[in-house]
């Protein structure tokens, strides 16, 4: 008898984990190219390589030698990109609003990959302003982005708020001793539940399907606590050695609202990058595959072209 | 063709007029009552009774009323039953008679074999893909932790599929749990899992029998896509108070049943309770001993940390007959689940004077009540009606409280609780209307109010005395109507033809919106040859009401929502066919294939969690189409020393959504290619019983990646700021993202597990003892629970399968009395 519960005691410590052998792992290296377009700008181009889901995926190994095309589809001119470092690769191309692109790389031991793409007519932001609105009892200031949409063409739209902030240094005299300027993204929200959106912390995206009227009003609402600033103060030290209080006080100047007139690619690729991020932190999320335009590989050749439009802030 | 088509044509003609005829001008007598068994008084459903001269016959309802009309002439009056001594005998059939029979349950097994012969056999009836399993069966069968289990045994029925190991949900021919109706008593069950989904809620000690239709449904099913599972309780013994009592390895029953007045009153009381708290309170004790003083905790005077989970239920039922005509039956289920942590601790600080307490309390609480008041009433006879005033409810609750004291007065609180749940009120009236031998049809209508809570948060704050945050926060309250009417006949076409035609018609009223639907149903029989039959059905499904779930487990935070103006009503139609076939009068073969195409089913979007609270539910959903086809085989044993099945199903299962997987489509997470269940019990000596089952599923398909690579990196370049308020571009090396070949593309290994069971019983001087032994899992295969990728013992990335379920031995012991 003793032994028999020796040996189910056993059989029930046996259970529980064990490691699998996993057949279905992607052990075809591939290129990764990451490219987007901005209207205006120099091509900028990112070349990696895939991995096995089995490798540890915290270095991609840069592909440095690889023969990329950037061909203008409207003119019939191509040109050969130049390897910067690190797998970053530069053209003297300047693309345009409405330009047709396609992209090709080729390497002597992976597969080819290619993509195409059309630099969206950027809208532009016919009001800007700001107002403070009250949501459950919190108070929040409210940039609210309004454009026209040609409800006639497929159109994706990114919004995005970026905050100049200046921060003001002095000594305890209350001298300034000096000023630094930084641009930093800022976090909102979406409150108002009838704008269907992928909204992501500080980058909202606007598909074609769920844009409904050709008048689009985003208001986004940032916590009033974010923008009243703060200060404080902080210790020098010297070589280990307390040298003095500087005190410091930092406020948002200028809220800085850019509209993106996105290419599908951009805007698949970004949302279902970010589902993927969010759903990686969550129990019994459904998997996410992220959108890929490139053939043969992964990664995305996307454009832009974008509106600017700032408001003070005077607090 | 255009012959054969007016040949038909005509004949069918001449049938109906002849048969009009017939009924005009013959003298008839119509033989109605009920079928009981004489030891208990329980209805005995599906009955059959049948003039041994015409042959003609029909069967019991569900509440063990039959009614037939024959010839006016003299009529061999035959009454069975599987496993009941049948009783024959001549009348003069003269006049309508009401003749009440009671059948004697029979041991001897040569009577058992004539009287299979007797019984109406699966190739008889027109209704196909439905299973009813006999309690006695299931209570033969070994389950896990020795509970046995109505939705256990479900599981293991061809076109049914488990969802993970160990749990009670269940996925009909493709379908999603959410799509299946559950009816204790004609009530629905909203939630049939105890214990995170490992034991369902049905206590086999009170139910009377079970049926699972999968297809081919009466036009008196509607509400769900994929099944309706018909559980009905027992009614309580009008004979003689009986009762039975066991303990198990997790918990005890006790029933009770009886007559309250002979014949006309009786009533039966079945409980059930787990002691997983009390096995778990030494455990809890030694470690509140083992924490007094222990490092960090000197100042800790007094600790009573406290943990436990329980459920149990309740089913109650009472039977009133009133006459012959009326009777009244109210029958109850309450059960209830909870588990809780409490962690109160009183203590002091150095150079301080107060005591400090703080409490914590927090608990998980759900549970079902469902009620129904049933009125069975001869109208005439041909005509029978039942009346059933239902309410069914399901609440979950989330409960956390916090609160600090200094001497003995309150210096903050904090307070959260979550609460979902539905609630309905309903009303139904059915008629069973039998016109003569060769039409049975059913009509009726109802309507149930529901009540749907999506969730409610409540936050309360104190600081001290000052209230701080009072508030609540979720989805408001929704209030929608669902009512139906249906009408079905079942036809004989001579002897060798049955059809089935009917029309269900549903409606739901929301938010100042009527959706409303039409769905045919028709089946069909052809006994082409002695034995043997061709089956074939299409009926059309509407369901209104949707269950977001994680899918895998029966969670309690399984919350049932209605349709909304971005979440349609889902549709379903499918075509089944099929062969049945009876040989030897033991053995029932049926092989069937279907195909079913699913509308607005819903699935989580991609990367959404059942556990986001940020969002409303409609919001983290997709709406989009499913299909299935596949076949099945059962073969069934329902007599003699062996009794079983075994099962074979053959499925494939799709979901296609835009905004899924890229529009492409995918398998569904329980798509499963092969299934085999085997299930039998033996009766080795009058005495003892074995009971084995064992089944084999191909793998759950799930989502893995198998590549990954480097994103393009963050939207906002912070080291491109030189242009001042110009700044451009974006960064290059973002977050490594992982590549799935495609949705659910992946196989978990296949699962298997064999079980087995045996029953001793001993005849005592004044109750019958019964000690059962078991093995859960007998050759401790190592199934997948869940398969993630992770690290080995080297460290290295690797996929890791956990299991759940080792090699589990059971026992319980159980007194009849």
């Amino acid at each position: 008898m003793e032994r028999i519960l020796y040996i189910l005691l056993m059989l029930i410590l046996f259970s529980c984990q064990k490691e699998l052998e996993f057949e279905g792992g992607d052990d075809t290296s591939r290129i990764v190219l990451n490219c987007v377009l901005e209207s205006g700008e120099i091509i900028e181009v990112n070349l990696s390589n895939s991995k096995n889901i089995l490798q540890e995926p915290s270095q991609y190994d840069s592909i440095v030698d690889a023969t990329i095309t950037i061909k203008n589809l409207a003119a019939g001119t191509s040109e050969l990109m130049t390897h910067s470092y690190n797998g970053i690769y530069f053209s003297s191309t300047v693309p345009q609003d409405g330009e047709a692109y396609r992209i090709i790389a080729e390497h002597n031991d992976l597969d080819s990959v290619s993509g195409n793409v059309t630099i969206p007519i950027a809208a532009n932001i016919n009001a800007l302003y700001e107002q403070t609105i009250v949501h459950v009892g919190e108070t929040y200031q409210d940039i609210i982005v309004e454009f026209t949409d040609d409800l006639n063409s497929d159109n994706y739209y990114e919004v995005n708020l970026t905050g100049k902030v200046e921060t003001v240094y002095s000594d305890t005299l209350g001298n300034v001793l000096w000023t630094q300027n930084d641009y930093i993204p800022v976090p909102f929200q979406i409150l108002d539940q009838g704008l269907k959106s992928d909204f992501y912390g500080t980058q909202l995206f606007l598909a074609d399907d769920e844009i409904l009227s050709s008048s689009i009003s985003v208001p986004c609402s940032i916590d009033l606590d974010l923008i009243q600033g703060y200060s404080g103060s902080d210790l020098l030290f010297i070589n280990d050695t307390l040298s003095y209080e500087v005190l410091y006080d930092v406020k948002y100047t200028k809220i800085i609202a850019e509209l993106k007139s996105i290419s599908k690619a951009y805007h698949n690729y970004f949302v279902s990058v970010q589902a993927q991020i969010e759903a990686s932190g969550k129990f019994s999320a459904e998997a996410v595959n992220v959108y890929s335009n490139m053939s043969n590989g992964f990664g995305v050749f996307g454009a832009y072209s974008s509106a600017r439009d700032s408001v003070e802030i005077n607090r | 063709m255009f012959f054969f088509r007016k040949h038909i044509i005509n004949s069918a003609l001449i049938g109906a007029f002849v048969l009009l005829i017939n009924f005009a001008f013959s003298q008839k007598v119509t033989i109605n009552g009920y079928i009981e068994d004489s030891e208990s008084g329980e209805k005995l459903i599906g009955a059959t009774v049948f003039d041994a001269k015409t042959l003609l016959g029909t069967t019991t309802n569900v509440y063990g009323f039959y009614s037939l009309t024959l010839p006016a002439d003299s009529i061999i009056f035959t009454a069975s039953f599987v496993g009941f001594k049948p009783i024959v005998f001549k009348l003069d059939g003269k006049k309508d008679t009401t003749i009440n029979v009671s059948l004697s349950s029979s041991l001897d097994l040569q009577e058992v074999e004539i009287i299979a012969s007797q019984s109406e056999n699966i190739e008889e009836r027109t209704q196909m893909s439905t299973i009813e399993i006999p309690m006695r069966q299931i209570e033969k069968l070994p389950a896990l932790m020795g509970e046995i289990d109505v939705l256990k045994a479900i599981q293991l029925l061809p076109g049914v599929q488990s969802g993970g190991e160990g749990t009670s949900g269940f996925y009909v021919r493709g379908g999603g749990p959410d799509q299946n109706l559950i009816l204790l008593d004609g009530v629905p069950v909203y939630n049939a899992s105890h214990l995170f989904g490992f034991f369902s809620v049905f206590n086999s000690d009170a139910i009377n029998s079970v049926t699972l239709v999968k297809g081919g449904f009466p036009a008196r099913y509607g509400g769900r896509l994929s099944s309706v599972l018909d559980i009905r309780m027992k009614e309580g013994n009008s004979k003689k108070i009986v009762g039975s009592a066991s303990v198990g390895l997790i918990s005890s029953k006790l029933r009770l049943e009886g007559p309250i007045f002979k014949d006309k009153t009786s009533f039966i009381v079945s409980g059930r309770r787990t002691y997983i708290d009390a096995i778990a309170k030494p455990f809890i004790k030694a470690y509140n001993d083992r924490e007094k003083g222990k490092e960090g905790y000197e100042n800790r005077e007094e600790n009573t940390f406290d943990a436990g989970y329980y459920f149990y239920d309740l089913n109650a039922k009472v039977n009133h007959k009133f006459n012959d005509k009326h009777r009244l039956f109210l029958s109850a289920y309450l059960g209830n689940d909870k588990a809780y942590i409490t962690d109160n601790s009183n203590y002091s600080l150095d150079n301080d004077p107060n005591q400090y307490r703080d409490n914590i309390e927090s608990s998980l609480k759900w549970g079902n009540i469902t009620t129904a008041l049933r009125w069975n009433s001869i109208i005439n006879k041909k005509l029978f009606a039942n009346t059933t005033f239902t309410y069914s409810q399901y609440k979950f609750n989330v409960g956390l409280n916090f609160e600090s004291f200094r001497n003995d007065t309150s210096t903050s609180a904090f307070g959260f609780e979550y609460l979902s749940g539905i609630y309905d009120v309903g009303g139904k009236v059915d008629f069973d209307y039998l016109p003569n031998p060769n039409h049975y049809v059913k009509f009726g209508l109802g309507e149930t109010y529901h009540t749907f809570t999506p969730g409610v948060q409540t936050i309360q704050m104190t600081d001290g005395s000052t209230s701080v945050i009072d508030t609540s926060v979720g989805s408001s309250k929704i209030y929608p109507h669902e009512f139906y009417a249906y009408l079905e006949d079942d036809i004989k076409i001579g002897a060798l033809i049955k059809v089935n035609p009917g029309v269900h018609f549903s409606g739901f009223y929301v938010n100042e919106k009527l959706y409303k639907s039409l769905q045919p149903r028709l089946s069909a029989n052809y006994m082409f040859r002695e034995n043997w039959s061709f089956k074939a059905s299409l009926a059309t499904m509407t369901q209104y009401i949707h269950l977001l779930t994680n899918g895998t487990v029966g969670l309690p935070t399984d919350l049932w929502v209605p349709v909304t103006d971005s979440i349609p009503p889902m549709q379903s139609v499918q075509y089944a066919a099929g062969l049945t076939h009876t040989f030897r009068d033991k053995y029932e073969i049926s092989i069937e294939g279907y195909y079913k195409t699913m509308k607005n089913v819903i699935e989580y979007k991609e990367g959404a969690s059942f556990f986001d609270s940020n969002e409303e539910w409609d919001q983290k959903v997709e709406v989009g189409n499913g299909w299935s086809y596949g076949g099945e085989l059962f073969i069934q044993r329902k007599m003699g020393k062996l009794t079983g099945w075994f099962g074979y199903t053959l499925s494939w299962t799709n979901r296609r959504f835009d905004n899924l997987n890229f529009g492409e489509t995918f398998p569904y997470k329980y798509d499963r290619r092969h299934d085999i269940s085997v299930a039998f019990s033996y009766d080795i000596k009058e005495n003892i019983s074995l009971g084995i089952t064992w089944v084999y599923g191909t793998g759950n398909a799930i989502s893995l990646p198998i590549g990954s690579y480097q994103g393009f990196g963050d939207n906002f370049n912070p080291y491109d700021v030189g242009k001042g308020d110009d700044f451009r571009g974006l960064s290059f090396g973002g977050y490594g993202i992982n590549y799935y070949e495609s949705r659910n593309s992946w196989r978990m290994p296949s699962y298997h597990r064999l079980d087995i069971g045996a029953n001793f019983t001993k005849e005592k001087t004044y109750w019958t003892r019964t000690w059962t032994f078991g093995f859960y899992n007998v050759y401790n295969r190592q199934n997948p629970f869940f398969v993630d990728l992770g690290y080995n013992d080297q460290g290295d990335r690797a996929l890791m399968q956990t299991s759940l379920f080792p090699i589990i031995p059971s026992f319980a012991y159980k007194v009849d009395f």
